[in-house]
């Protein structure tokens, strides 16, 4: 579901299935590297709205969370709060999509998930490549999120949260 | 009356001719749009294209489903969007082509064939364990309340065309 009236009206009749949220985290900037970030933001956005059209009826895709790129640690405790709020609402799964470049070191809290995608500077290829590259994208975020939810329900919501991401995704190679 | 005064139109001929005229063209102007009523349907099949050609040629198909993508352009008002839609694709028993929309009837998720190791051979939905049989009936006891939605198809040159939209196939 996506953030809009129709699909909010749907959230609110089954709320009981939407236990997962979405947020694309996106690098804003204004000097010379501001066209990379955008097309990094441009990729992302592409991405996360193939994943919600996949996952649409458990997952709820947010509008995008923009940060100053060149202060990247200041994002860090915009993802924390969020992730405390959305807990409150009962979501299970809260994700954030941000491009590989936030230093993942930086996320001390273990609660806040991360799906990293990488950088991909979207308007160097050709539309043949960006598509290849997106669904590529889109099928190995979306076993992750499988991941998720599988141990989401083996140790129940409340062990899953005090899991890394990084133990997914070593598990998964 | 001289050879001139013979060939020259009489006033009540002109008269006549002018009245015919302009009648022919009035009576064409009302009954035309009609026939063209009538007709619309004919020419409109002749000049749709409501099945898209996808990759597959209708003899790779074996019983096993395969998943499909196809693309078309939809115009909505002045706004062309691209569209691409995906379909389970699989011949039956009787030979007869089978293609499934992966859409979940439950919340509108993507299934997956055969993709839980728990349930073999059946359509998955990963986000609430919706089943599906291979013929796209729903498993009762699961999430989802109707079949998947199904895609008509036609074979032309070998190749398998399939509709814009799947239309659900009725059953609760």
């Amino acid at each position: 579901m996506r953030w809009t009236a129709v699909d909010a009206e749907k959230f609110f009749r089954s709320k009981e299935y939407v236990d997962t949220v979405l947020i694309p985290v996106m690098p804003v900037s204004f000097q010379e590297n501001c066209i990379d970030h955008a097309g990094e933001s441009e990729y992302l956005h592409l991405v996360s709205a193939g994943l919600e059209k996949q996952f649409q009826g458990r997952v709820l895709l947010m509008p995008p969370l923009i940060y100053c790129a060149s202060r990247d640690n200041c994002i860090i405790h915009v993802l924390l709060h969020w992730t405390e709020v959305l807990e409150t609402e009962f979501f299970q799964h809260i994700c954030f999509l941000t491009v590989e470049k936030i230093p993942q070191q930086l996320i001390t809290d273990k609660r806040v998930k991360v799906l990293p995608v990488p950088a991909i500077p979207m308007h160097q290829l050709d539309r043949h490549n960006q598509k290849i590259m997106i669904n590529e994208q889109i099928d190995q975020l979306s076993r992750l999120l499988k991941k998720f939810w599988m141990a989401g329900e083996k140790d129940g919501p409340v062990m899953s949260m005090n899991r890394t991401v990084d133990s997914y995704i070593t598990n998964e190679t | 009356m001289s050879e001139e005064q013979k060939q020259q139109v009489t006033r009540r001929q002109f008269l006549t001719y002018t009245l015919m005229g302009v009648g022919g063209f009035m009576a064409a102007s009302t009954v035309m749009p009609m026939l063209r009523m009538a007709f619309d349907p004919v020419l409109e099949a002749k000049a749709g294209g409501d099945f898209i050609a996808t990759k597959i040629k209708v003899d790779e198909l074996t019983d096993e489903p395969v998943r499909v993508d196809f693309q078309f352009e939809q115009e909505d008002g002045w706004y062309v969007s691209n569209v691409t839609q995906t379909a389970w694709v699989y011949k039956n028993e009787n030979g007869e082509i089978i293609a499934l929309s992966p859409v979940c009837k439950h919340l509108g998720c993507n299934v997956d064939w055969n993709s839980n190791d728990n349930y073999p051979n059946m359509f998955f939905c990963p986000c609430h364990k919706g089943l599906y049989e291979k013929d796209g009936t729903n498993v009762p006891g699961t999430p989802p309340r109707g079949p998947l939605d199904r895609y008509k198809y036609e074979v032309r040159d070998g190749v398998l065309y399939l509709s814009r939209r799947a239309e659900p196939t009725g059953g609760v």
